[in-house]
């Protein structure tokens, strides 16, 4: 489903990722871990498309197409959901509004009619109760006024609106209590299947005991320095990451 | 966004969408300006006396005025002897005594704007006065007003059938030496609206004036009188559009509103004359004088405009707060794209105690476009509890455009309490992106962030208008980010 | 009408015939005086001076400040010895034989009629000319020069002490003040005296070089008769950063236009003032910083309190010129008044045309919070004292960028005095500030 080949990038010149190789398939579930600084968003902000980032060499493919020929709202409209570190506020216009304009634009993609407005309330007001949302939430202006969590949440309640073939997480869990953390692995639990992957990109290892990884990696100094099951992570909490920062060094 | 530029030049290829002239055999009078003009408008209108005098006594005082240089407007001079000061659509010697009468273009005119005069398709629930060029060619549901008591045909038939209400009230808010455009306008309006609400009567429906200008060479000079008497409420809704010409026209207009004690006005504008072409060449000069006087106790004024036309835009509705406890409002959504300039904003005069003031003013200002608030609050001694709130915002898309934000404060009483907020900053990126990557396009993203940024507008208009007021935005700044 | 210039043309005639300067600079006095008198004083249809009057001023049959025979005045009372350098003026010129003995390393003073080859200087660009300068121009026979070297850090605040003297003088004191690359340094200017009904009309120029903090602060404890016009024009160069805090607490009348010319990237202005006119003052503020170029940033924050009888103008106003992109400006002035007959009139501007910008103003006017005065009076304070206390802590704020103790020390001890006037001004009766309650009927009901 992606495969990224040597992938180089950089921000306003400095080269942050060197060299980054990693293949995900269909309902796989991966997680990468990594110091601060080690490019974990950058990677995230690439493959979304954010023009902030430069890259100098490698290639992206995902399903047969090269991801990095493709404009930032055709890769969404093609399935791939990056879910915000920090998600952005937008006064005015209103989370049912901007979700249907969503939908709707990846649905005219892909030649399929218009959303009937009383689908869309079924459908969305079901994920909310899923993700523990009041329906008062609909009419909010997006993010604006939200707490941390709750911005968290409403990226998953987009991510299980919109469906996506690959979802990237980055740091969803940074900033949750316990709680709140449950229900976002909650909603990204119910949306794995054999067809759809994740890649979750995270500083924790606590994420991973409520979202099952199939495999981990961990990035350092703008590579994957080591990759391996749930037990690496395990190995990651106890030992921290300095011993694989060294070892790359090395 | 490296492709925007590309699809940018395509969009702003979408024209005006009201620039059609309508083919009508109409008797203007040769263009120029002196007593004569003024007398044979007078005549034509068959007025009374006080009123030719009033008109002359502005022409005099006019003639000793200069025009305005303050407002951070670039204004080629006004030829003032080259515009015909009167226009009208040539129909048997009395006006349409009935809609049957109306000459079948302008019914289709009308259509084609939208906004249907003939019975079947009426608006529902608005009253419309459509006035062309000079004159005032139909007032829908008037009979309908009638019965619940209400005034409301054309400033002509008011001079007419009210004249004591017209001698009462004419130049009370504004008047005949109020500045430059109000005196040339006191000397040569043509017609307008009149509304009468009387006293605790709250007006059965919208009340609307369409205001077109067909002719070439002239100045369209209406004015509006609306009189809310003790405790009635009245929604007021004026539109504007013009066809596509090279030369610029003249369009100066005055408002006057009145609110007797524990009555509300609320006066909204879709402003969308023809702001000229992508280099400027062309469109309507419009220089406006709005004004609302709260006379009694607990009155409210509340404007709210959208102003997305005119080449260049010198508007500044305000509010005096005579009465105690009375309140002003302005709600503003300027946009300003291609070689436009808008200078608007309001004035909140505090006169009375405990009177109450807000100010939300969103200007937007795209291509070569200079879009400026210009607003003045001022507190009396007398106005004790006096509060005002002003936020004013300013969007930019493209980097040859220009916001500017002059608010002036004055306060000679200590206990009101006035606050200003503005920022002026361009479309986010982080804004765009986040769009984007739910799969919107950038259009559709730019739109929906800008409708956000007006948001707080809109929500202020009736039903009907908020929806064209948005389509009208979207029209007006397609293609204009950078 | 405008106000009147008689007196002065009577000045500038017995000025002419008194001057000891070299033609070119008598003919550049000329031309000065010439543009002056064909525009006039300044008057409220002039935009920049629609809330402050000069009408007073024209009734005052001022002569020139004569030479050599003004008095400094006594130094500051805390700037005695080694706590400063001091630079001494009386009446508009240099007067050595009260200012320190030694000037600090890498400090040069001159003053005297600028040499022929600056006479470009005389018509250098300002941010906002005024017709006050070309008066300035006219009458000013004496240059003063302040020259840092590059690399100075000085420990000390050089103080320029500005002191008044003498009936009806019209001072016009010029100047110059360049700041090298590398520096860091304080500067302190400093009116006061007790000239009667003196008119002070100054120019100042200060040029930063690059890559240097220069401090600059004005405190204004003039005579209450005196006018005082201070036009002060700044160029900042890259990576530079420029403080100002103008404080005003004596004259009549007190206009300090602030110009700041953000020339390079990286160059940074940081603008406060505090102004407390109360008794028939009346204090001026205007700022205009221009962002000339790219990655600029300004800061603006004016507090105001209007005391008893005080009239205070703001006017802030920040262009940012085309393609002077990442610019970020932010302005803001806060006013208190605290009588019925206190008066504020504030005006912040943008002027923006370029896009990638944060730019933002605010701007409020209201009294002292009751709820805060009440909490303080519960506490066992007096209402007199609770007023003072919140006085203080709204503008306090604004003196944080003082670095030098001293100096701080002095200005709260001022400052005090000042406020200590304007809270006893005012009546004690709680009920004084708000002689109007809501209406009834929107009130709680009586009881």
């Amino acid at each position: 489903m992606l495969k990224i080949e040597n992938l180089h990038a950089s921000v306003d010149d400095t080269p942050i990722l060197k060299g980054i190789n990693l293949q995900i398939s269909a309902g796989e579930v991966h997680a990468i871990m990594g110091p601060n600084g080690s490019g974990k968003s950058t990677l995230a902000g690439v493959l979304a498309g954010n023009e902030r980032y430069t890259v100098t060499d490698g290639t992206i493919t995902f399903q047969d197409n090269d991801l990095l020929d493709m404009k930032t709202e055709d890769r969404a409209r093609a399935g791939l959901f990056l879910a915000f570190q920090y998600p952005v506020e937008i006064p005015g216009v209103n989370n049912a509004y901007l979700l249907k304009a969503a939908l709707n634009a990846r649905r005219q993609y892909r030649g399929e009619g218009q959303l009937d407005a009383f689908d869309f309330l079924t459908q969305i007001k079901s994920k909310m109760k899923l993700m523990d949302m009041s329906e008062d939430f609909l009419k909010r202006d997006v993010n604006a006024g939200f707490s941390g969590g709750e911005k968290k949440r409403n990226e998953i309640l987009q991510m299980t609106m919109l469906e996506p073939t690959l979802a990237v997480l980055d740091e969803t869990d940074s900033g949750l209590d316990i709680d709140a953390l449950k229900i976002v692995a909650q909603g990204v639990n119910s949306l794995r299947d054999e067809q759809r992957s994740f890649l979750m990109i995270t500083h924790y290892q606590r994420l991973l005991d409520y979202i099952q990884p199939d495999f981990v990696h961990v990035l350092a100094n703008g590579r994957i320095a080591k990759s391996g099951d749930r037990a690496l992570a395990l190995e990651l909490e106890d030992r921290g990451y300095d011993w694989i920062t060294r070892e790359v060094a090395v | 966004m490296a492709n925007t530029r590309d699809n940018m030049h395509e969009l702003v290829e979408r024209k005006y969408q009201h620039g059609f002239v309508t083919d009508i055999e109409s008797e203007t009078l040769p263009p120029g300006l002196d007593e004569s003009v003024i007398r044979r408008i007078s005549a034509i209108k068959n007025e009374p006396a006080f009123l030719l005098d009033w008109r002359l006594k502005a022409y005099r005082r006019w003639l000793k005025m200069e025009a305005p240089d303050w407002a951070q407007l670039n204004i080629e001079p006004i030829d003032y002897q080259a515009i015909s000061y009167y226009s009208a659509p040539k129909a048997d010697k009395d006006k349409p005594q009935s809609l049957a009468d109306v000459d079948p273009k302008l019914l289709e005119t009308y259509d084609k704007l939208g906004i249907p005069l003939h019975e079947r398709a009426r608006l529902a629930g608005v009253a419309v006065d459509a006035v062309f060029d000079s004159v005032s060619v139909a007032t829908t549901f008037r009979d309908k007003l009638a019965e619940a008591g209400v005034i409301f045909c054309s400033f002509s038939e008011a001079v007419k059938d009210h004249p004591d209400l017209i001698e009462k009230y004419l130049g009370t808010v504004v008047s005949h030496a109020d500045n430059y455009f109000a005196a040339l306008n006191s000397a040569v309006f043509t017609d307008g609206s009149f509304v009468y609400i009387p006293p605790g009567v709250r007006c059965p429906m919208e009340l609307s004036t369409y205001f077109r200008i067909n002719a070439a060479n002239t100045g369209q000079f209406e004015r509006t009188l609306i009189i809310a008497d003790k405790g009635s409420h009245v929604s007021y809704l004026e539109g504007c559009t013009a066809p596509m010409r090279d030369e610029n026209q003249l369009h100066a207009a005055v408002v006057e509103l009145i609110a007797l004690d524990d009555a509300e006005i609320k006066y909204s504008t879709v402003q969308n004359w023809y702001p000229g072409d992508e280099n400027g060449v062309g469109g309507i000069y419009n220089f406006v004088t709005k004004r609302g006087d709260c006379k009694g106790i607990n009155s409210k004024i509340s404007w709210t405009q959208v102003e997305t036309g005119s080449a260049i835009t010198w508007k500044y509705p305000s509010c005096i707060l005579r009465g105690d406890n009375s309140v002003g409002e302005f709600y503003s959504v300027a946009v300003a794209n291609n070689w436009q300039q808008a200078d608007t904003g309001t004035k909140m005069i505090h006169i009375g105690k405990n009177t109450r003031s807000t100010i939300i003013s969103k200007g937007i200002s795209a291509g070569r476009a200079q879009n400026s608030y210009r607003g003045l609050v001022k507190i009396m001694p007398t106005a004790s509890n006096a509060r005002n709130f002003a936020q004013c915002d300013s969007l930019l898309m493209g980097d040859k455009c220009g916001a500017h934000t002059f608010p002036y404060i004055e306060v000679k009483n200590p206990t009101a309490k006035v606050e200003h907020e503005a920022t002026t900053s361009k479309i986010g990126e982080d804004q765009l992106f986040y769009c984007l990557q739910r799969g919107i396009s950038e259009e559709d993203a730019v739109s929906l962030i800008v409708n956000g940024f007006c948001k707080d507008v809109f929500k202020k208009l009736p039903m009907e208008f908020a929806v064209e007021a948005q389509a009208l935005l979207n029209v007006s700044l397609e293609g204009a980010v950078g | 009408m405008r106000p009147s210039i008689e007196h002065l043309t009577t000045a500038y005639e017995s000025f002419r015939q008194a001057r000891k300067v070299p033609s070119w600079y008598s003919e550049a006095q000329d031309k000065s005086w010439q543009r002056f008198a064909e525009h006039g004083l300044p008057w409220r249809k002039d935009e920049h001076w629609k809330y402050t009057s000069l009408y007073h001023l024209a009734k005052i049959p001022v002569v020139p400040a004569p030479d050599g025979h003004a008095e400094t005045g006594a130094n500051p009372v805390i700037y005695t010895g080694d706590q400063a350098t001091v630079i001494a003026l009386a009446n508009g010129r240099y007067t050595p034989s009260s200012s320190s003995p030694t000037l600090p390393d890498g400090v040069t003073v001159t003053a005297g009629v600028p040499r022929d080859e600056k006479r470009s200087a005389l018509s250098r660009q300002v941010v906002r000319p005024s017709v006050l300068q070309d008066l300035n121009a006219a009458f000013a026979e004496q240059w003063i020069e302040i020259t840092i070297a590059d690399n100075t850090t000085l420990s000390q605040p050089l103080y320029l002490w500005h002191h008044t003297s003498g009936e009806q003088l019209l001072c016009s004191p010029r100047l110059v003040i360049n700041v090298g690359r590398n520096c860091d340094v304080t500067v302190v200017e400093h009116y006061g005296g007790a000239g009667d009904q003196c008119v002070i009309n100054g120019s100042v120029s200060v040029a930063v070089a690059e890559n240097s903090q220069v401090h600059h602060t004005k405190l204004q404890t003039d005579h209450d008769s005196t006018s005082h016009l201070i036009n002060t024009n700044v160029d900042v160069s890259a990576d530079s950063r420029y403080t100002s805090l103008v404080i005003d607490m004596g004259a009549r009348l007190a206009r300090s236009d602030l110009g700041i010319n953000l020339n390079g990237q990286g160059a940074a202005a940081r603008l406060y003032g505090v102004f407390l006119p109360a008794g028939g003052q009346h204090f001026d503020h205007h700022s205009f910083v221009k962002h000339n170029l790219p990655h600029t940033a300004s800061e603006q924050d004016y507090h105001g309190v209007v005391g008893h009888g005080g009239h205070g103008v703001f006017n802030g106003k920040v262009l940012v010129q085309p393609d002077a992109q990442k610019i970020e400006a932010v302005q803001s002035n806060d006013n208190i008044l605290l009588s019925t007959s206190a008066e504020i009139d504030t005006k912040p501007e943008l002027e923006i045309y370029a896009d990638d910008v944060k730019c933002a103003h605010g701007a409020t006017v209201g009294q002292l919070d009751e709820t805060s005065l009440f909490y303080l009076q519960s506490r066992g304070l007096s209402r007199r004292d609770a007023r003072h206390l919140l006085v203080e802590g709204f503008i306090r704020e604004t003196f944080a960028t003082v670095k030098c103790d001293h100096f701080r020390a002095f200005l709260d001890q001022l400052i005090e005095t000042k406020l200590n006037v304007l809270v006893d001004q005012l009546p004690l009766d709680a009920t004084e500030m708000s002689s109007s309650k809501p209406a009834s009927g929107t009130g709680p009901a009586n009881v």
